[in-house]
Parts: C-alpha cells; sequence; structure tokens
C-alpha cells in the first residue's frame, strides 16, 4: 500500500507542472453545445414564385442539408458546400450550378477590383413592361439577370469579416486534412414551404396558402396639403421616386444610388419646397409619390394607377394628373450633368414645359440638363412606364444620371450602397427637382430673379444624414433624423419590398408593424414638412388623429407624436392582378388589353420556419457506425462477463 | 447520423450499468431502493462539495486539484457515513427478521447490498458526469477539445463515465468488506484509487493527454475490479473465514 501511495505522489507532482495553468474548460453544457455549432450570420437566398415557375434558391428537400467547406477551385468530386468569391459566383453558377455536389454556397463579399461591376437583374430590368418594341436594349451593361435563375440548392450572402475569416478558416483545414476526419461541415436550413407543400407557382402557392405576395405601400402626399373634407381641384404635377431595391439576397438590397438617390434627392427637395411661402397661391397642386415594389413588376405605381381609377384619392383633389417628373438615379452624375428621359408619344407642350422647368433650374443651380439621346428606344426602366401604359400621351419625364445605359456599375446588387453615391451630385439634383417644381406649380410663370425661386436652399447636411441613415451600418436607422420622427425596427435599413401582410383595404397607420422602416420614415418626413403651420398646440397622439385633416406624426417609443394637418398617406403596392378576399389572396383573371398585366410575372415569396447556417464538425458515418459497434460490444461483454462470474461463483459456492 | 454514434456513446457509458442493474439490481425491490439511497448519498456529497467549490469557480487550473481532492474526501467520508447507517438498517432488518421468523442477512446478501450501492455511486455518477456531456452527441456534431485530437470528447467522456462505474461499483463491495473485517489495507486501498483515477482524469487536460488519462483511469479500475474480484472469490472460497454463514438456507431470499 505504501507504494502504491508513493506512486500516487509522484503523479500529483507531475500534475502540479506549469501547462495545468493553461488548461481550458468547458463550464457547462450549453457551453460545449455553442462551442460545438458556429452560427454564420448570412444573408439568404430565398424561393420566389411566379406565374409560370420559381426563381431565386432554396433547400432541395424538406430538411436541413449539410456538407463539408470548400473554396471554389478545390476538387469538386463529393457533395461540398463551396465557399465562392462575390465577383465569380456568376461563373460558379454557370459551370456548376446543375453539379449534384453542390449541397450549398456562401458567397463571400469583398473588395470589388476597380472597373468591376456587377448587377443581379438583367441587362434589360424589367423589360416586359417596357412601353416600346425594342426590349433587347442594354440598359444595365453589367447585368447577370442572376435574380432571375433559380438555384435548387441554399446560397447565403458572407457580410461580416469575421464569418469571412471563419469560412475561409474551416474550408483550408478540410483541404490540409484531406480525408482525415472529422470535416468541418456547413449546415444549411433554408427550408421553404412552397417546396414542402410542392406549389411551384404563384397560382399553385397561394391555393395552398404556402406563399404570400410581394408587396407594400406606397406613401403619398399633397403639397399643400388638401382639405379633405372640401377638396378643391386642381391641376396636379406628379413628382415621384420609387423606394425598393432587388438584389439576389433578400435581405441586403440596399439600392442606393438606384433606386435610394432619387429618394433621397426628392425628399431633400420637400425639405426645400416646405420653406417656400404662399405655396398655396399657385395654379397647381404638387403630390409627391414615393412607390414601392418598382423592382419587382411596378407594383406601387401599377396599384396607384388602378386605385386613382376607381376615385380613390378624390378627397385629396386628385383624380387626373398634369405632369410627372420622377426622379431616377441620380446618386452619380457626372459633372452635375442631368439626362431627361422621354417617351416620344408624350404630350409636347406639356413635357417641353418640364423639361423648360428643369433648363432653367440647372441654370440656377451650377448643373447641366441634356435631353436623353434620341437613339435611345424610349425611356429606361423607370415607374414612368406604368404611366405609358396607362395613357402614351402623359406628360412625363424621368430624370437621371445616365443617357443611353445605367452609369450604376451595381444596379440592384448588394453593392449598390452608399460609397456608390457621392452627396455634391445628390444635393445638385435635390436642388434641380425642388425648383423644377415651384416652377411648375408656378405653371413656369416664376421669373428666374423671384425671390422665391432665390429662397430654395437645399439642406446639405440633411442629404447626408439621410444617406448614412438609410445605407450605414452604425447607427443606421438609429441616426437622430430617424430617431425624431419615428423607432425602426431594424438597425440597418433593407430596400427590398418583402411581402404584403395585411388586408390593403385597411389603412395601416393604425398597425405600424407591417409597414417598412424606409416607408414609414418617407411617410413621417414628408408629412412633417408637408404639414401646415398651426400656431396652437398640436394635439398629442400615438397612431391616429380623430380630426380627419390631420395625421399623427413623429411618434416614436419615447415620444408622443403630434396631430398636423398633411394630406400624407399610405397606398397599398401588390400587383393589380391580385384581390384580397374572405381573408386571403385570389389571383385575378387577365382583362383583355391589360399590357401591363400580361407582363406582370406576379411575384411571390415562400413561406418558411426559420432561416440560419451553422458550421460545426461532423464524423465519417464509419466512424459513427463503429462507435454504436463498440457500445454494443462493451454491453455484450459485460452481459457475457456477469453470466460468467454468476457461473464460477455459484460454482464455488457449492464447493465451498 | 447523431442518433447512431449517439447511441454508441450511451452504451459504452452506461451499457454495463444496465447490464448489471438488470441482472442483479431490478429483481429485488429492495437493491432498488438500495441503489436509489445509494445514488441520493452520492449526489448529496457532491452537492456540497459543488455549493463549497461554486464560490472559487472560475479559478486558475491548479484548482481542479484541490476540487477533486476535496471532493473524493468528502465521497469518502460519506461512504463511511453512508456504512453506518447500513449498520443500523441491517440491525433493524435483523430484528425484524428474527419476529417474522425468517433468516438474518448472510454474506451473501450483504455482497448484493454492497454490489447495489456500488451500482447507485456508479450510476449517480455516470448520470451526471457522464451522461450530460454525451446528450449533445446525439446532435449531428462531434467536439474535439484542444488538448485531444485522438478521440472526441463524448468518447472520453464515455469511457470515463464507464471505468468510474466500474470503479465505484466494485470500490463499495471492498469498502463493505473492509469495513465489516476491519482490514486496514482494504479500507485504504478504496480512497486511494479513487482519489488516483480522479486525478487522472486530469492528466486529459495535457496536449494529447487523452491517449493516456483515459488507460491509466482504466488501470485504476481494472486494479480495483481485480482487487475486488479476488476478495469476493476468496470470501465464498472453502477456506473462508465466515464459512458458516454462507449457507443460509434462503440466502438473499429473505430481502
Amino acid at each position: 500500500m505504501a507504494a502504491i501511495a508513493r506512486a500516487w505522489g509522484l503523479l500529483l507532482l507531475l500534475l502540479l507542472l506549469p501547462w495545468l495553468a493553461h488548461g481550458s474548460s468547458i463550464k457547462s453544457v450549453p457551453e460545449l453545445e455553442s462551442r460545438m455549432y458556429a452560427s454564420l450570420a448570412g444573408f439568404p437566398c430565398v424561393r420566389w414564385l411566379n406565374l409560370t415557375g420559381e426563381l431565386g434558391c432554396a433547400n432541395p428537400g424538406h430538411g436541413a442539408v449539410s456538407a463539408p467547406i470548400l473554396r471554389m477551385g478545390d476538387a469538386l468530386d463529393s457533395p461540398a458546400t463551396v465557399l465562392v468569391p462575390a465577383e465569380s459566383f456568376e461563373e460558379f453558377v454557370d459551370r456548376f450550378g446543375d453539379d449534384k455536389n453542390v449541397v450549398g454556397v456562401l458567397v463571400e463579399n469583398g473588395s470589388q477590383a476597380p472597373g468591376f461591376g456587377a448587377s443581379d437583374d438583367a441587362r434589360f430590368p424589367q423589360a416586359e413592361f417596357a412601353p416600346y418594341e425594342n426590349q433587347s436594349w442594354v440598359w444595365n451593361p453589367f447585368g447577370s439577370g442572376m435574380m432571375h435563375r433559380r438555384l435548387n440548392f441554399p446560397v447565403f450572402f458572407l457580410s461580416s469579416p469575421e464569418n469571412i475569416e471563419l469560412a475561409r478558416r474551416l474550408a483550408s483545414q478540410n483541404v490540409e486534412k484531406g480525408s482525415k476526419r472529422p470535416a468541418n461541415v456547413v449546415e444549411f436550413n433554408d427550408v421553404m414551404q412552397t417546396t414542402k407543400t410542392g406549389t411551384p407557382t404563384t397560382e399553385s402557392c397561394l391555393g395552398e396558402l404556402s406563399c404570400l405576395p410581394l408587396g407594400g405601400y406606397s406613401v403619398m402626399s399633397t403639397f399643400p396639403p388638401v382639405n379633405v373634407s372640401h377638396p378643391t381641384v386642381k391641376p396636379v404635377v406628379l413628382a415621384m421616386a420609387s423606394v425598393d431595391s432587388a438584389t439576389f439576397f433578400r435581405d441586403v438590397a440596399p439600392g442606393a444610388d438606384s433606386p435610394m438617390s432619387g429618394v433621397i434627392a426628392l425628399l431633400a427637395a420637400v425639405d426645400a419646397l416646405s420653406h417656400v411661402p404662399d405655396f398655396d397661391s399657385f395654379l397647381k397642386r404638387l403630390v409627391f409619390l414615393v412607390f414601392t415594389g418598382e423592382a419587382r413588376g411596378y407594383l406601387g405605381s401599377r396599384q396607384f394607377l388602378a386605385q386613382l381609377k376607381k376615385g380613390a384619392f378624390a378627397d385629396y383633389g386628385l383624380t387626373s394628373i398634369h405632369q410627372i417628373l420622377e426622379v431616377g438615379s441620380v446618386g452619380q452624375a457626372s459633372e452635375a450633368t442631368f439626362f431627361v428621359h422621354k417617351q416620344a408619344t408624350a404630350a409636347a407642350v406639356d413635357t417641353q414645359q418640364i423639361i423648360d422647368a428643369l433648363y432653367l433650374s440647372a441654370s440656377s443651380t451650377d448643373s447641366t440638363v441634356k435631353l436623353a439621346n434620341e437613339d435611345n428606344p424610349g425611356i429606361p426602366p423607370s415607374s414612368l412606364m406604368t404611366f405609358v401604359h396607362n395613357d402614351p400621351t402623359v406628360a412625363g419625364v424621368v430624370i437621371e444620371e445616365f443617357d443611353t445605359a445605367f452609369t450604376n456599375k451595381y444596379y440592384n446588387s448588394v453593392d449598390d450602397n452608399s460609397s456608390n453615391v457621392n452627396l455634391p451630385s445628390l444635393v445638385v439634383a435635390a436642388s434641380l427637382v425642388a425648383r423644377s417644381l415651384v416652377l411648375l406649380a408656378s405653371d413656369n410663370n416664376l421669373r428666374f430673379d423671384s425671390p422665391i425661386f432665390e429662397s430654395i436652399q437645399v439642406n446639405m447636411s440633411l442629404v447626408e444624414e439621410m444617406v448614412n441613415c438609410f445605407f450605414g451600418t452604425s447607427p443606421g436607422m438609429r441616426c437622430s433624423l430617424v430617431e425624431s420622427l419615428m423607432t425602426a425596427s431594424h438597425d440597418v435599413a433593407n430596400h427590398y419590398v418583402g411581402v404584403f401582410q395585411a388586408d390593403p383595404s385597411v389603412s395601416p397607420n393604425s398597425m405600424p408593424e407591417v409597414i417598412d422602416d424606409t416607408t414609414r420614415f418617407v411617410w413621417n418626413f414628408l408629412a412633417d414638412r408637408t404639414a401646415l403651420p398651426r400656431e396652437d398646440l398640436h394635439e398629442k397622439c400615438t397612431l391616429v388623429c380623430k380630426n380627419p385633416d390631420e395625421v399623427c406624426v413623429g411618434a416614436t417609443q419615447s415620444q408622443l407624436g403630434q396631430c398636423r394637418v398633411s394630406s400624407t398617406r399610405y397606398v397599398p403596392a401588390y400587383s393589380p392582378r391580385l384581390k384580397f378576399h374572405d381573408y386571403w389572396w385570389q389571383l385575378l383573371p387577365l382583362e383583355a388589353g391589360d399590357k401591363m398585366g400580361a407582363a406582370d410575372p406576379v411575384y411571390t415569396e415562400s413561406f418558411w420556419n426559420s432561416i440560419s447556417i451553422r458550421s460545426y464538425q461532423k464524423e465519417d458515418s464509419w466512424y459513427e457506425e463503429l462507435i454504436l459497434f463498440i457500445g454494443v460490444f462493451v454491453t455484450f461483454v459485460s452481459i457475457l462477463s456477469i453470466t460468467c462470474s454468476t457461473s464460477l461463483l455459484r460454482k464455488r459456492l457449492k464447493r465451498a | 447520423m447523431g442518433l447512431v454514434a449517439g447511441f454508441g456513446y450511451f452504451l459504452i457509458a452506461l451499457g454495463p450499468a444496465l447490464t448489471i442493474f438488470g441482472s442483479s439490481v431490478a429483481p429485488k425491490p429492495f437493491l432498488i431502493l438500495t441503489v436509489l439511497a445509494s445514488a441520493l448519498v452520492w449526489l448529496a456529497s457532491l452537492n456540497i462539495a459543488a455549493i463549497v467549490w461554486r464560490a472559487f469557480l472560475p479559478g486558475p487550473s491548479w484548482v481542479f486539484l484541490l476540487i477533486l481532492t476535496t471532493s473524493v474526501a468528502l465521497q469518502e467520508a460519506f461512504r463511511l457515513l453512508y456504512w453506518h447507517l447500513y449498520l443500523k438498517i441491517e440491525k433493524y432488518l435483523n430484528v425484524l427478521a428474527t419476529k417474522l421468523s425468517k433468516p438474518q442477512c448472510n454474506y451473501l446478501d450483504r455482497l448484493e447490498i454492497a454490489l447495489a450501492s456500488g451500482v447507485g455511486h456508479g450510476l449517480a455518477h455516470a448520470v451526471f458526469f457522464g451522461l450530460s456531456i454525451i446528450a449533445p452527441a446525439f446532435g449531428p456534431a462531434t467536439y474535439y477539445t484542444s488538448s485531444c485530437k485522438q478521440m472526441p470528447l463524448f468518447l472520453v467522456s464515455a469511457l470515463s463515465s464507464l471505468a468510474f462505474f466500474l470503479l465505484h461499483t466494485f470500490s463499495m463491495v471492498i469498502a463493505f468488506n473492509a469495513y465489516t473485517y476491519d482490514n486496514i489495507s482494504q479500507k485504504l486501498f478504496v480512497p486511494i484509487m479513487h482519489l488516483g483515477a480522479a486525478l487522472l482524469t486530469l492528466v486529459n487536460l495535457l496536449p494529447n493527454g487523452c491517449t493516456a488519462g483515459v488507460p491509466l483511469v482504466f488501470l485504476c479500475t481494472a486494479l480495483t475490479m481485480a482487487y475486488g474480484g479476488k476478495i469476493v472469490w476468496h470470501n465464498l472460497g472453502p477456506h473462508s473465514l465466515h464459512h458458516g454463514y454462507l449457507h443460509s438456507p434462503q440466502s438473499g431470499s429473505s430481502l
């Protein structure tokens, strides 16, 4: 016994060696599990459907899929998750899109090489909606058409450097290990309800309640506000822009230059116009419209026109449209030069009045306005297309930073971020729009040296703040400008249209949770800037006001809003091919002569439970089977040992 | 595939325990109660150790040495306490047996109770130190600690659980014998082996230590099993000191 004690003493000494201080310990089972599984924060591509089939991507079956991670270029001779640089993604899909060994793809965000362009949309985005024949025109030279493709494996976009670094390290370890177990695998949970229900089209998935139509709310505001009890009718000048972008990845659609630069310029112009006195004395009334759903079938503008025809805006004195000025992509104008695009069929006199207003404004803002090239087949992809379809003679123009093709290299791409717009271009565009609108409101009766005209000054810091709020990550939508008017539900703005979640006949003012953050900000901003000044104290409110002329502006989580006189409202934006009936969506038959309806793919997005990716180490199946065999063997040996020893002891007992 | 490996680890850790429980304990309700009582005593000792040491964690790694040493000491103290409790209960049972004209406890009864008490200690150890760690193995992932690239943490845990189950089971048999016959060397053997095996688990913290740590713990188990087996074999033999004590017409059945 003493010898054994001495031996233990020796071992104890051994254990006191300094290495002991370096031992890392797991303190709980949850901690063990968190070490076993590393969550990767990625942005998914999801399953979209249209009238003819599926697009986007998803898990192929009903459950999660996993495979060892490799980098693009490594041998793809067994099922694998492939880590692909963003600039090579299109090439990868072309080469391996149908390869059975591709279980999932992680696209790593990276710094793009100078001169490189990327656009997930087509070379002529939404060409089928064009009000002219030539649909082979290349408006978008960098268009890959990726967002219209269908992939049968999940794809996630990794944006944070930490996640990209982790994915690269796991892939490198797999390559170094070769066939040695365990492998680093990535598990994808991107299971779509439409896959489960086997409903591959919009019509079938709506029938099985496995999807929702794309849509949201557009914002309309009249300036000056209209007395909704006794509306007066004036000729209306529409100033419009669109707010939504679309990319291959659902939740990364910054759309900084296209189309958000137009929204920023329009909002800054409205801010400048709000300081113009006696606007009510002008001959025409301005109506500001910020559409959503335009990148996915011109949902906002089409629904707006459908409702206009039904007389839904008669309360706002809006029954017809006199002139339209659309603000397109204006965030990167070269040498402050903007191009005016118009359709050849547009009414000559009224359209020329808009162009003249722009010329005159340009001369006072150190910018240049040029008519777009006559060789262009017509207007570029824009909401104006909807209005031209409705009335080919409508007097309308689109102001853009480009002439014959997009200068935005990242149109509808994850890279169309704040670095893709420049402040001077936005400020000049806002100034140009503000002055043109006041001219048009006055029926071009203002003199060049009018004090009103001179009083319009665009607030540069407001433009800068909007850029930071809409495209920044910190503080992003927690910026003071947004916080002063509303409380965003997400830290970072995403300009994907989303799905229509409510009954479109119900005003969404009382349920802000169904409205996108940016749209809600636009509504509050327009309501705030277009509201009539009031001398007495405003009534406090949380969501709505009793007076029909008033709206509740600036209600946040920390402060009550104020009831202010403003004609600002939400306008539902969803495909006019759909009808909400009996609490669900129905596809309407196509009306004769409805060209936009005929072109409408009627996009829907599949339901899902949860979407996630995680990585972990996984044993080969033979090793797991070996462990089970050892377990069974140990149990069997124990049964055998007990039987034998019991028998031996019994015999010995008998002999005793 | 996680289920396959999960069941494998489960069987490695608890297969023999379930076998012994099923064959030697389950048929006799009193032995099941003994297992539960023994497990409770073991858990009580673990609780006390945990309450005391919780205040010092997380701390430097050398704290583990102190934790293991004091915890083993506490458990051995509880083993002694358990033995005294057992003696009292046996006395009452013998009185009761006499009143009911049943035979008193004999050596085989005590051996079975010792075995069941060991199983109780071993099972409690396996459930709390083994099963809780093995549970995540039923998921799809595996896990290797930085110091052991040779086998997954779950395999180390399952093997350690097996080793400690057997060690606890046979230790109790030796301890009962040692206390019954006041055998000093046997009395020392049990805590020394227990402490040795506990401290040898720390070898797993060394780089690649699991390749040595796990076999060394099994060595302790093997020594304990051999020693325990030898004692039982000897006691059941023809030259046993308690020869007459063995032969009872209904040995064990009264329980």
